[in-house]
């Protein structure tokens, strides 16, 4: 791993501060929006030798022809290919004896993840390629106008879940089903929680083999919050239990963040796209969330239906 | 008229320019005229944390010789995530002046 | 040295004299024995490059892009439906002209499924942007990968090439191939360090999004840099012929001297047709034959060039495009515009349908007599 300090698992703070930021502004992103500051935080995490991999979606946007925020290599192939492309990457440095000292980062959305590259991803993790997979997590196909993914959560409107029932299915477990995989390290973080998850992209860049991270990004115009309060809706999911922060190192699960098991009301309230639930519907995420977190706390974490 | 014909012989090819990437050498794109509010740093309150630098999305952040946050308002979109991140409360909201 | 190998290892044997540095790759029918040689050398220590089975030809393309955007020299290759699948890579490919050789074998696209060659999985591939290069031999197989990547290459043009060979035809049919030295293809094909790639010495941001007029700007480039290529094959092909005496043109012209009649065709079973034509030249009938290898850039002026004094031309397609007839007809008919040759379109050989000397024979009587010009189908 290159150019994170000597013990790269301490992140200081006032050290980083010093350093130029490795993405500007000046980006097509929307006002307030979480993903980008994924990209920052990852970039902070992992430092200049660094190449980004991104899958069609609302990151890709951030460079358009002339402009480009990126101080570190990246490319854009399509939407279901990170994974592979990625690996090509590792391929071609690999043959030309250059990978060392490189980390390479794939950042893809939840469709782009959790659906139509989820191939790519699961060859990626099976062969063990040394690659970190950030999947930012607005739980939706946000660049296309907000519709459902299978990691949108259960009730939830989006365009192509409309109210009043909204989306009807739960969503997918995707850092479980990358651990099963055979990924070496499997970890999900929050925007919210910038440390936590600086901490785990620094962890994954030190694995031998694939890691995958899923990182919660509230999206300010598909979770119908204000730009100011993004920050603030990640939170509350991880308060109320709903968002778990938990990493899995060969099988090994530790659970990063206990939640302060605030009701969910409290973040179902503030975002705009659960307005329309009904009180049993707030009850069922109640229950499915409690219930989970009582299976996690029992040492029953591969059983636990999650919200 | 919006736009011209050109006779094909006469496209020239560039070479490398005919490969789309770029390079951090382009200018800045500015997005001051996306905001509707601005930050605005006290810096008696300031405590020199830098949660602002790590949670702002457009890297608006950065940090003059007295180790204060400054915020470029070339690239601040007005998100105000600084606002609400801020754990001494140091940064106040103003609406942008001058806007029509 | 010379040996009697089939299609598939001569392309195998063209990227490891080429030293490809990268093969992502995923098994198809009659492509996989291409990998499997490849394999089996990496396993002996005989192949220094990377090589990696991917979980679809998708992931293949995709992981030969990459690997071709750090600068490395990929090789892949594939056919019939493992084309199509890998087919939204390739104008992204040759959008970010990026450099390689993919190797086609030809296999007719399902439904019904079937193994056999026809074109129209390779020709479906024709407005991506890769230079095409159709094969009728073996030897030819092994040329044109090598290269494919002194074209491919150039600084001028950085464009994919596509080297396409027929499934069984070529690829399980093992014919003399005179497999060239290393050091001869070490002095031939250097590898020059592309000025465009991921590196994290000097980031660079790789497919970016342009919109409207720049979007406009870029596909005129890649038309002009696919026009440009014309030379740099050329060229190529001229470099090669000195080397190996070896000599191979856009389009092969078959005792087209004083021919009134002929056949254009592309492909393995251009043997045959060729076969035909000397039984009928025995006989005293003028006839002649065109193959056309560079299939992308279209080489119109030598194909007008070549065919414009014919009365009757034949233009054998062994691909269709339902609702419009065969692919290559159109594209020979805007070639020679203008001229008064009568030009009538049959389709042969779908889904391998076996043709020998008489097919083609049968072809030139029918093509004179056919007034009309109408369509016909050989079956």
């Amino acid at each position: 791993m290159a150019d994170v300090g000597d013990n790269p698992m301490e992140f200081n703070i006032k050290e980083e501060m010093k350093k130029e930021h490795l993405i500007t502004g000046g980006t097509f992103a929307c006002s307030g929006c979480n993903p980008v500051l994924g990209i920052r935080l990852t970039l902070i995490a992992l430092g200049k030798n660094t190449i980004m991999i991104n899958s069609s979606g609302c990151m890709t946007l951030t460079a358009t022809w002339p402009f480009t925020p990126y101080k570190i290599p990246w490319v854009h192939g399509a939407i279901e290919n990170g994974g592979s492309v990625a690996a090509g990457i590792l391929m071609g440095l690999k043959a030309q004896k250059k990978d060392k000292n490189t980390n390479i980062v794939v950042y893809a959305g939840d469709g782009a993840t959790y659906d139509i590259g989820l191939q790519a991803l699961s060859g990626m993790v099976y062969r063990k390629e040394k690659i970190i997979y950030v999947c930012y997590n607005n739980c939706q196909f946000a660049n296309t106008g907000h519709q459902a993914s299978s990691a949108t959560e259960k009730y939830a409107r989006t365009s192509t879940t409309p109210p009043p029932i909204g989306n009807p299915l739960p969503r997918k477990n995707m850092a479980k089903m990358m651990a099963l995989n055979g990924a070496d390290y499997c970890a999900t973080a929050c925007t919210a929680f910038p440390f936590d998850f600086i901490k785990k992209i620094r962890k994954a860049a030190t694995m031998k083999g694939s890691s995958f991270i899923d990182l919660l990004a509230p999206c300010e115009p598909g979770w119908l919050v204000q730009p100011w309060e993004t920050l603030k809706a990640g939170k509350l999911m991880v308060e109320t239990g709903m968002w778990p922060l938990y990493e899995i190192e060969n099988k090994k699960i530790t659970i990063n963040y206990k939640p302060k098991m605030l009701p969910v009301v409290k973040a179902l309230q503030m975002q705009g796209r659960f307005k329309h639930l009904t009180e049993p519907q707030v009850t069922e995420i109640q229950l499915t969330v409690v219930k989970e977190w009582e299976m996690i706390t029992k040492g029953r974490f591969w059983e636990a239906e999650e919200y | 008229m919006l736009n011209k014909l050109i006779l094909e012989k006469n496209i020239k090819n560039e070479g490398k320019k005919g490969v789309p990437y770029a390079t951090e050498k382009q200018k800045l794109i500015e997005r001051a005229n996306w905001r509707t509010f601005k930050p605005v740093i006290d810096y008696k309150k300031c405590i020199k944390c830098g949660m602002c630098w790590l949670h702002c999305p457009d890297s608006a952040y950065t940090f003059n010789k007295k180790g204060f946050p400054e915020c470029d308002g070339k690239v601040c979109k007005g998100c105000l995530l600084c606002v609400q991140i801020c754990p001494v409360k140091a940064i106040s909201v103003e609406q942008e002046r001058g806007k029509k | 040295m010379i040996e009697i190998i089939d299609g598939n290892a001569s392309a195998a044997w063209g990227a490891r004299r080429a030293k490809a540095q990268c093969v992502p790759c995923f098994p198809i029918t009659p492509t996989t024995e291409i990998i499997e040689t490849i394999a089996a050398w990496k396993a002996k220590g005989e192949f220094q490059g990377e090589f990696v089975q991917l979980e679809s030809e998708h992931s293949a393309a995709s992981a030969a892009f990459g690997a071709s955007i750090t600068g490395a020299r990929v090789f892949t290759a594939t056919s019939s439906q493992g084309l199509l699948l890998m087919h939204e890579l390739l104008p992204i490919i040759s959008g970010c002209r990026t450099p390689m050789v993919l190797t086609t074998v030809s296999r007719c696209l399902s439904a019904p499924i079937g193994l056999w060659p026809d074109h129209n999985d390779t020709l479906a591939m024709r407005d991506a942007g890769w230079i095409m290069l159709i094969c009728e031999t073996n030897q030819e197989v092994l040329d044109s990968v090598i290269m494919g990547y002194k074209i491919s290459e150039n600084k001028k043009i950085l464009l994919p090439v596509i080297v396409n060979m027929d499934g069984f035809v070529h690829s399980y049919t093992r014919t003399e191939v005179d497999i060239p030295e290393q050091k001869m293809i070490d002095n031939f094909l250097p590898h020059p360090e592309l000025e465009i790639k991921l590196d994290v010495k000097k980031p660079m941001t790789l497919g970016i999004p342009a919109m409207g007029l720049d979007y406009m700007k870029y596909r005129a480039q890649l038309h002009r840099a696919m026009l440009d290529s014309f030379e740099v094959v050329e060229t190529v092909q001229k470099e090669w012929a000195k080397l190996t005496k070896r000599k191979y043109d856009f389009v092969e012209e078959y005792k087209l001297k004083g021919a009134k009649a002929a056949i254009v065709m592309i492909g393995a079973n251009t043997t045959i047709a060729k076969a035909a034509v000397d039984m009928m030249r025995k006989k005293g009938k003028k006839v002649g034959l065109l193959r056309i290898r560079l299939f992308r850039p279209f080489p119109e002026k030598q194909i007008k060039k070549a065919l414009e004094k014919l009365k009757d031309i034949a233009v054998v397609d062994q691909n269709i495009c339902p609702g419009m007839g065969g692919i290559l007809y159109p594209e020979i008919k805007m070639a020679l515009s203008g001229c008064k040759a009568k030009i009538t379109n049959y389709i042969h050989g779908l889904g391998g349908n076996f043709v020998a000397e008489q097919d083609y024979i049968d072809i030139l009587n029918d093509v004179v007599k056919n007034k009309k010009q109408e369509r016909k189908w050989q079956m």
